[in-house]
């Protein structure tokens, strides 16, 4: 408790608060256009904001995602176009919402249940971040490594797409961790001769390129457009009719709040599989599940709710053990890199102003969110009149200046648009990019944890079998790499043992 | 949509192989109770391999079953390739013109040709957010973008 105590000194210090109501505006604006993320846009962000110290810049970042949740809502609800992945879920039944004359109740129903759902999930990461951290210091290399492991496999395992594709995604990620000057040996490997390749490939450039630019090129193969501006104000009389109707449903909101929390903890799955997950579970235990996508307020609390508490749920991971809970949070990961700061259970002995002025910034975040949502929604929708064929360069640019400030070469921004072509590739031929972001992110550590784990041990693969701890990690590792197997398997089975369905009646 | 596929696997695996190659080179095998510097990359780059080989045989598996076309209509390509196309475009003109001076002309091409904005619109931008981005940048921000060989900007810049 005084931890968070400390934390609100340090978030509510006037440079920190500023920096939080500009990342939730930023953050707001950029879940609004549909081409960037809450992932995409805290990476373009980093470059503006390295020059700030870590604490502050860590709660701006706070504020972008906060805002960039809502902000994807917005354009969903109104438009049908989810300005964020983790707003698709909410376009379900926000939009019916709209087209039923409710889009001012939809729109405070997401705003309230973001701002609930973070806060109470907020509160738990308060109640977990500590013991958590403390239990990890007991960790050495081989613990280390076999967690790593367990974020692959979550994320490779649990990511729903084709087992192969999301292995090579992987894989591909942690190839290119190892290009570069190897830390324990100090040589340069995997360089192709290139002189350039020897500082390696920032995780920037990676992100900005594929997620930056590969998603206009899908966008712009979709070719994107909003018709037409819808002017809608959140009307005092329809915010209360809104908190009235959700207070009917708080069973379901608490569960979904729930699932999001815990499937955000869950390293690699954030907001996105969060709120699709809590959208099935809610239409599932509704008691009228058949009123799911005309325009149900339930509909749209529950993966709204879900993904705030998602990507709240990522950073518990993040700040204590320092594995990346979501793509948006391994963005994280690298800005506290760049700042210099290894995240990890010592972080929060070296820095605590850093973890706890983060927590303490997520509460605020979430409070300047809210308000901001009610009040400003006709500058949110203003911001969609920029025509997608202006948005298209400025983003490029960002992403160009973005990958050019990873160390100052014209390389990069080359680089950056390689990164593109390949994830615009990737997303067309249903290669997952979130493994390899997360690989990318997580595979110098990786390596490390290996290589200092067999450095221990004198070479001995023993060292990872030692301890309970790892043992228990390469056991759950093991399932969820196999996951997929094992419900092929099971929908293989059901399909022998079941009779086959007799022909429909023409 | 299936020769996409087995492209992309074949290109993986030709940069896979590329990386055993690199990793070879390097050593990849054990010295000294450890290993060396290019045991991982070697092992990764030999999963890279397999996994791919194990996509093309899957592409080929299902051939008849997945006849769909990679773009769903001429306009999406079209756009992909427009928006491909000026993106590369603007990098030999960052090289030679300088950041800011090739983000006029990219913008200027691209609202032109592309958006087909009118003409004070696209001049408007093409101006604009160049004047935007060096104010954000270089002056708010102090992070310096490249000026080109030639450096037009510089030379507006000490021109007014």
């Amino acid at each position: 408790m005084a931890d968070l105590l400390f934390g609100f000194q340090v978030a509510l210090q006037l440079s920190n608060l500023l920096a939080c109501g500009l990342g939730v505006t930023l953050g707001t604006i950029i879940g609004v256009i549909p081409a960037l993320g809450p992932t995409q846009g805290a990476a373009l962000l980093i470059p503006v904001i390295f020059t700030l110290p870590a604490h502050t810049g860590l709660i701006f970042l706070s504020g972008v995602y906060m805002g960039a949740i809502y902000g994807g809502s917005v354009t969903a609800i109104l438009f049908n176009i989810p300005g964020t992945p983790m707003a698709v879920a909410s376009a379900f039944d926000g939009y019916p919402m709209t087209l039923k004359g409710r889009a001012s109740a939809a729109l405070a129903a997401s705003a309230v249940a973001a701002f609930v759902a973070g806060t109470i999930c907020t509160v738990l990461f308060t109640l977990f971040a500590r013991p958590l951290a403390e239990f990890a210091l007991t960790w050495g290399p081989p613990e280390f490594f076999a967690v790593f492991l367990v974020a692959y496999g979550a994320i490779v395992g649990l990511g729903g797409k084709s087992l192969t594709k999301s292995m090579i995604s992987v894989i591909l990620g942690l190839i290119f961790t190892t290009v570069g000057f190897d830390s324990i040996t100090g040589r340069p490997r995997l360089t192709f001769g290139l002189v350039e390749f020897m500082a390696g490939i920032g995780f920037l450039v990676v992100v900005v390129g594929a997620f930056g630019i590969g998603e206009l090129l899908r966008a712009a193969e979709e070719s994107l457009y909003t018709k037409g501006v819808v002017t809608a104000w959140v009307r005092f009389r329809d915010l209360m009719e809104a908190l009235r109707e959700m207070a009917g449903m708080w069973v379901s909101f608490v569960r979904s709040t729930l699932v999001g929390f815990w499937v955000g903890v869950l390293p690699g799955t954030g907001a996105t599989p969060a709120s699709f997950m809590a959208y099935g579970i809610a239409k599932r235990f509704s008691k009228h599940p058949e009123r799911f996508g005309t325009g149900e307020m339930e509909g749209l609390v529950a993966p709204q709710s879900a993904a705030s508490a998602g990507e709240v749920g990522a950073m518990l991971p993040l700040v204590t053990l320092g594995i990346p809970g979501s793509p948006t949070a391994a963005v994280v990961l690298g800005a506290l890199m760049i700042w210099g700061l290894h995240p990890g259970p010592l972080l929060m002995i070296d820095n605590p102003e850093v973890v706890w002025g983060f927590i303490a910034s997520m509460y605020i975040a979430a409070v300047v969110s809210a308000i901001l949502n009610i009040f400003c929604i006709p500058v949110w929708t203003t911001i969609l009149r920029i025509p997608f064929t202006v948005q298209v360069p400025l983003i490029t640019l960002l992403c160009y200046i973005g990958g050019y400030t990873e160390n100052n070469t014209l390389f990069t921004i080359g680089l950056v648009y390689a990164f593109g072509i390949v994830g615009y590739l990737f997303k067309r031929l249903d290669y997952p990019l979130a493994p390899m972001v997360i690989a990318v992110v997580l595979g110098e550590q990786t390596e490390e944890a290996f290589r200092q784990s067999l450095i221990m041990s004198r070479g001995s693969p023993a060292i990872f079998f030692e301890t309970t701890i790892a043992k228990a990690m390469l056991v759950l590792a093991a399932i969820f790499f196999l996951w997929p197997v094992f419900t092929a398997l099971m929908n293989f089975i059901r399909k022998r043992s079941s009779p086959k369905p007799a022909p429909a009646a023409k | 949509m299936r020769i996409a596929d087995l492209f992309v696997a074949l290109l993986l695996l030709a940069f896979g192989v590329a990386v055993v190659i690199q990793a070879k080179s390097v050593g990849a095998g054990w010295i000294r109770g450890r290993p060396e510097s290019g045991f991982i990359p070697y092992w990764l780059g030999i999963a890279l391999i397999s996994l791919c080989l194990f996509v093309l045989a899957q592409t080929l598996w299902r051939w008849k079953r997945t006849a769909e076309p990679f773009f769903t209509n001429s306009e999406g390509m079209w756009s992909v390739v427009k928006v491909a196309s000026t993106a590369l475009l603007a990098l030999p003109l960052i090289y030679y013109a300088g950041f800011y001076a090739a983000s006029a002309i990219y913008l200027l091409i691209y609202t032109r040709w592309v958006g087909k904005h009118r003409w004070h619109s696209t001049v408007l931008i093409s101006i604009g957010i160049p004047v935007g981005l060096y104010i954000v940048f270089e002056r708010w921000l102090l992070i310096l973008l490249p000026r080109g060989l030639y450096d037009l900007f510089g030379a507006i810049l000490t021109w007014l």
